[in-house]
């Protein structure tokens, strides 16, 4: 179901099919939809950011991420990807939903000593979880805390790369997509259609790869 | 230059692995030893190549180890080989049987380094390395600035550009990190170790390339510690400390320590059934062993002469937090 | 991805699993390397790659 919204979302990115409706791909009847919305986190909403002939969201829609804000807000020992994916979704309901910030619970504080404390690795398997939040304008105080470590983010890509996790690769990729000062002899463009080709079979790895072209002109 | 100052080297540790590798390599001497067949039926791969890289790694290790008895261990392990070369009378038979090859020559310009020569292999030398079909000696690049280190050290005319032949390495091109395979890595090693002699002239590198492996050492060498390939793991730690300013990564070391046997030998993986020649233990380990040897001395050369500043570019990430290991 | 349709919805096992989604363990790695000339590397490490050099029979000597 995951992979089946996954799709649809990138579909949507790349101008292709039905116009987008979140309420279209997850129906709010539908059981799981909250928890499919929940996963995928901002990116359920990506479309909405997208230039190209996406109609506004409606009540619908916004019927189906409220379900998903309500039924899986991070409890207490709820890890700092769980928050921050939840922050993410609520910061995309903002930007992209109908309704004024009243409708929208205030996005909760996430914390981000991670981002500086980590080791490289854990900091770039963390970054690729949180890759739904590489959207324009979403989450500016985390993009700029990763942008101190590109380079650690770079060496996680390459890492990723190398023992074959599509996932984490895409995901790194998509946040150095976004972020400034990528080192150039990562051949960050060539490594993503790499990884298409490799595991673009998964659809969150191409949802990943078609919102780093998309939205930041890279993976061309 | 490049990247932050690293971790001050623990000579310690440098030291205990150095002494326990050359105590490895003391102790197995003999299998280094050549049959009788060297020049005709054995596999050169199984004789030459071992006893040729003892050569290589002993002397500089003889050169530049800061402890007289390690130095001291290294020369018996040199003066063997040479012996074993029949102080220069085999490079001639080898260049005389095959002179199309370019290992004989790579391997008389270890000891032509070193200023041992032979007569008959020096004149040999004019009239093969004369040759129009010694133009294209080596076959791919890593290959052929290893024929020109030899060229330089033997004093015969350079037969190519070596910027030319360096631009179109693995490191010269800078390819792409995420697309370093086992092959690929070791071909930058020694792309590394032929353009600065083995650590000797670490001031040949460029800037360019010193930031290219400073920015990406630590991801490959994450892969290399996760596979447990230790010769890599060795191999990737000696060009750390080729680097113009040296970086020695503490918690890489202390995992290849900890990988080094009681005995001090370094096996090639840490399961021995993973390989081919698991059931010898020369094999498996005597490649592992010398390229460890070979880069503690390097990281303790290093340590040695890093001018003590922090002038390094913006491009950096705090100490500490690189390279540490996967959770 | 093990949601599946026909799974218990019962919501706190869902909360789990959605937990569990969204922070997920590694996958252990897969390295593949180029088959091409395999042998000279893995073993020996390409200190002097192997020479594909031709070899005399013993009784050309």
């Amino acid at each position: 179901m995951i992979a089946d919204a996954a799709s649809g979302v990138a579909l949507a990115l790349r101008g292709e099919g039905d116009p987008y409706a979140l309420s279209r791909v997850l129906r709010q009847s539908d059981a799981l939809a909250p928890a499919a919305v929940r996963v995928l986190g901002a990116d359920a909403l990506a479309p909405y950011a997208a230039d190209h002939h996406t109609p506004a969201a409606g009540d619908e829609d916004r019927g189906v991420v409220q379900a998903a804000l309500a039924a899986f807000p991070p409890g207490a020992d709820a890890s700092a990807v769980s928050v921050w994916s939840y922050r993410g979704l609520v910061e995309a309901s903002h930007a992209f939903l109908p309704g004024g910030p009243d409708r929208w619970p205030q996005p909760p504080d996430a914390a981000s000593g991670w981002v500086e404390a980590d080791p490289w690795p854990r900091l770039a398997h963390r970054a690729s979880q949180l890759a739904a939040l590489a959207l324009p304008g979403l989450s500016p105080a985390l993009a700029d805390a990763l942008t101190t470590r590109t380079d650690d983010l770079a060496r996680g890509f390459v890492r990723a790369v190398r023992r074959r996790d599509w996932l984490q690769a895409a995901g790194l990729g998509r946040w150095l997509a976004r972020l400034p000062g990528v080192p150039p002899t990562l051949g960050l463009d060539a490594g993503l259609a790499f990884i298409g080709h490799m595991g673009g079979g998964d659809a969150r790895v191409a949802l990943h790869l078609v919102a780093a072209r998309c939205f930041y002109g890279r993976g061309e | 230059m490049s990247g932050p100052p690293s971790a001050a080297a623990d000579t310690a540790l440098l030291d205990s692995v150095a002494t326990g590798a050359l105590s490895w390599l003391g102790a197995y001497r003999d299998r280094f030893r050549l049959p009788a067949d060297v020049t005709t039926d054995a596999d050169p791969n199984l004789t030459l190549k071992p006893l040729g890289e003892l050569a290589e790694l002993a002397r500089l290790i003889q050169e530049l180890h800061p402890r007289a008895d390690v130095r001291e261990a290294a020369a018996e392990l040199f003066a063997f080989a040479w012996e074993q070369f029949g102080r220069g009378a085999l490079h001639a038979e080898l260049m005389r049987n095959e002179p199309q090859a370019v290992y004989p020559v790579e391997l008389y310009g270890v000891f032509a380094r070193a200023g041992l020569r032979h007569p008959a292999a020096d004149a040999l030398l004019t009239t093969v390395t004369g040759l129009r079909r010694w133009r294209v000696a080596g076959g791919d690049h890593t290959r052929t600035l290893s024929v020109l280190n030899a060229e330089r050290r033997i004093g015969v005319p350079l037969h190519a550009d070596p910027g030319a032949v360096f631009a179109l390495t693995g490191l010269g091109l800078r390819a792409e990190p995420w697309l370093l395979d086992l092959r690929a890595a070791y071909g930058l090693t020694h792309d590394v170790f032929h353009l600065t002699d083995w650590g000797r002239a670490r001031h040949r590198m460029a800037a360019p390339f010193a930031a290219y492996l400073r920015l990406w050492l630590p991801c490959w060498l994450e892969g290399e510690l996760e596979r447990e390939l230790w010769d890599l793991v060795g191999e990737l730690l000696a060009v750390a400390a080729c680097l113009p300013r040296p970086w020695y990564p503490a918690d890489v070391w202390r995992r290849l320590a900890a990988a080094q046997r009681p005995d001090g030998g370094v096996p090639e993986r840490s399961d021995p059934a993973d390989g081919p020649y698991r059931d010898d233990p020369f094999l498996t380990c005597y490649h592992s062993t010398l390229v460890t040897a070979f880069a503690a001395t390097l990281a303790r050369v290093g340590t040695d002469t890093t001018p003590d500043d922090s002038t390094g570019p913006a491009r950096a990430t705090a100490p500490g937090r690189e390279s540490e290991a996967a959770p | 991805m093990s949601m599946d349709r026909t799974a218990s919805v019962e919501s706190v096992t869902l909360a789990v699993e959605v937990e569990d989604l969204l922070d997920s363990t590694e996958p252990d790695g897969v390295f593949r390397d180029t088959r091409e000339c395999a042998g000279a590397a893995i073993l020996l490490g390409a200190l002097l790659a192997s020479p594909p050099t031709p070899r005399p029979k013993p009784d050309a000597r």
